[in-house]
């Protein structure tokens, strides 16, 4: 025969299977906080629930994690399969739940500014986060595409002090879905404040991860190194999630 | 009557963490039953290529010894069933062998067994079994996945049987079956329209015209260099094919197929004339025990000199066979 027996032009173009990844992050007051060099100005505010020394220099957690996130999605983009399947939203949570950023593809993503706000409404932002990955996962079902089992990253630095019937309801819909093996939920703590008891909730399967500040990078190059993994993985393959390495940097 | 041939080839994902080639296929004639099994093993399952290659000889040699049987029963669970539990015992004598657990043994099935006029269809997770009638592909059984990308059933899971799929009947005009894995299913299977690639109907008509060598060689060659391109999965596939009225061979193929085939180019003067010409002598081969130049140069109305080009040409590409004494014979009988 001339040419082979199949030939490019001859398969099928079939989307790439998709994982849905929300990003449920906390821009709380609180998550200005600094650490590093810095100088107390003397003055205070009232933020967050909390009285606050305000400084001049430091990093901010929430700089570092803008940084992380940037690297999240650097990390994806290079990965040949994962920048094809990754599909990213942000969600935001400090007096209201916003989206940031809706899915999309990756290529045209680029990574929005986080800014704070001033309360911890967690329970509204992971309701949206879920919302949007349930719309999310009709759309690929109307479009006929395939997926793997959603993400939902929930990052905070201190305890929710929004709408407690919120709360109870992201809960008791995350544990569910948890449950059910329709979502991989990963509770993150953000330094000593953070509310590990709470985010325990959220995560019948496995324990809430504390972060210590400035480790966000680790952190992401993680989470994007684990979703590459699974962007990758056939029927019947469960991805192994390193999670020990990660407890183990986690807390240094 | 049916032709069978199959492929498997290891997934560049298996290549780069270095686990096997997790697919297996196995044809088997015997009995006046032809059968064609295609098994692809759990990825998360250290041994399932041992299983998948169990499951894969035991179902070819259970249909080709008891087609009717399994045909006759009238209770589609009872045979489910039953099929499972053969199934079962075969992967825990695996078991005891292999010192392993039965979760380890666990793949996906695809069986087409056909005898005489009838034909027997099983299917137990992904993967895609497609059938060829009257020059149309169509889907007989499309995958078997949960919600999501990875998920699906296997032979050791516990809703083996209620996510089983089977089915039997006349094979009517039906010319050929292909069972593929996943893996090939992202290549020739569209997820969003459900139908599947053209192309796998010229690999039923090459098939056909060609050796079952040279077919299976072209296959893996086009799998390795093209197919497992799209997927980091392991890749097979497995099909039988027989000629119906609508396609007996060499003769019925397009005027672009027979170009593509002898490996001439569409724009050669005169090439109406001559793809009569090699038409003719392709009938002529198939049609008698053998012929030599003469008579086929008397068919086609042609100088021995001339004929002789024509010869050449579809004896180098391998549609025909040089025997003793100038004679020459079709390659596919």
């Amino acid at each position: 025969m001339n040419n082979q027996l199949v030939e490019l032009k001859d398969l099928k173009n079939n989307p790439t299977h998709r994982v849905p990844v929300c990003l449920c992050l906390d821009t709380s007051g609180s998550m200005g906080a600094v650490t590093g060099n810095f100088t107390y100005t003397g003055k205070t505010s009232f933020l967050d629930g909390k009285k606050w020394d305000l400084v001049d220099g430091g990093t901010s957690r929430i700089f570092e994690l803008q940084q992380g996130v940037s690297l999240f999605f650097e990390a994806i983009k290079e990965d040949g399969t994962a920048k094809y399947a990754a599909e990213i939203s942000i969600v935001t949570f400090d007096d209201t739940a916003k989206c940031l950023m809706d899915f999309t593809s990756l290529e045209d993503q680029r990574v929005p500014e986080l800014t704070l706000g001033d309360n911890t409404s967690m329970g509204e932002g992971v309701n949206l986060a879920l919302d949007l990955l349930e719309k999310r996962k009709q759309m690929y079902h109307q479009m006929g595409i395939t997926y793997y089992q959603p993400w939902l990253v929930l990052m905070t630095d201190g305890e929710p002090n929004g709408n407690p019937a919120e709360l109870d309801r992201a809960i008791s819909r995350t544990v569910d879905l948890v449950k059910k093996e329709k979502l991989s939920v990963f509770p993150i703590g953000i330094g000593e404040e953070a509310d590990m008891a709470m985010l325990n909730r959220f995560s019948p399967a496995r324990r809430a991860l504390k972060v210590k500040e400035l480790k966000f990078r680790e952190f992401f190059d993680w989470l994007s190194g684990s979703l590459i993994k699974a962007s990758q993985s056939g029927p019947g393959e469960k991805v192994k999630l390193d999670v020990d390495s990660i407890q183990g940097w986690g807390e240094l | 009557m049916w032709k069978l041939v199959k492929c498997a080839v290891q997934g560049r994902g298996h290549v780069k963490a270095g686990t096997p080639c997790q697919d297996k296929v196995c044809t088997y004639t015997g009995n006046g039953v032809s059968v064609i099994a295609l098994a692809d093993g759990a990825g998360s399952a250290r041994l399932s290529h041992f299983g998948a290659q169990r499951v894969t000889q035991f179902v070819c040699e259970e249909f080709s010894d008891h087609f009717d049987d399994w045909f006759q029963e009238p209770d589609g669970v009872l045979v489910k069933k039953q099929l499972v539990q053969k199934i079962l015992e075969q992967l825990t004598d695996l078991r005891q062998e292999l010192n392993c657990e039965l979760r380890d043994l666990a793949s996906t099935l695809l069986v087409v067994a056909a005898k005489e006029d009838c034909f027997l269809l099983i299917h137990i997770g992904d993967g895609v079994i497609g059938y060829w009638r009257d020059g149309e592909l169509k889907v007989a059984s499309h995958p078997e996945n949960g919600e999501f990308a990875n998920i699906t059933f296997f032979t050791t899971s516990s809703n083996a049987i209620s996510t089983m799929k089977i089915a039997k009947g006349n094979l009517g005009n039906i010319a050929g079956f292909v069972l593929m894995s996943d893996g090939t299913a992202e290549s020739f299977y569209s997820h969003q329209t459900s139908s599947l690639a053209g192309v796998l109907a010229k690999i039923m008509k090459m098939t056909l015209i060609f050796p079952q060598e040279k077919i299976e060689k072209d296959l893996l060659e086009s799998f390795e260099q093209v197919v497992i391109q799209r997927t980091h999965d392991d890749c097979s596939l497995a099909l039988m094919v027989r000629p119906t009225d609508s396609f007996t061979g060499f003769e019925d193929l397009s005027q672009e197929e027979k170009c593509d085939v002898l490996e001439i180019n569409m724009l050669t003067p005169d090439i109406k004339k001559k793809l009569a010409r090699y038409t003719k002598i392709m009938r002529m081969i198939n049609r008698r025990p053998s012929c030599t130049l003469v008579s086929l140069s008397r068919e086609i109305h042609l100088k021995p000199k001339y004929t002789r080009k024509y010869l050449m040409n579809v004896l180098r590409c391998g549609l025909i066979q040089s025997c003793k004494n100038g004679h020459y014979k079709s390659s596919v009988k």
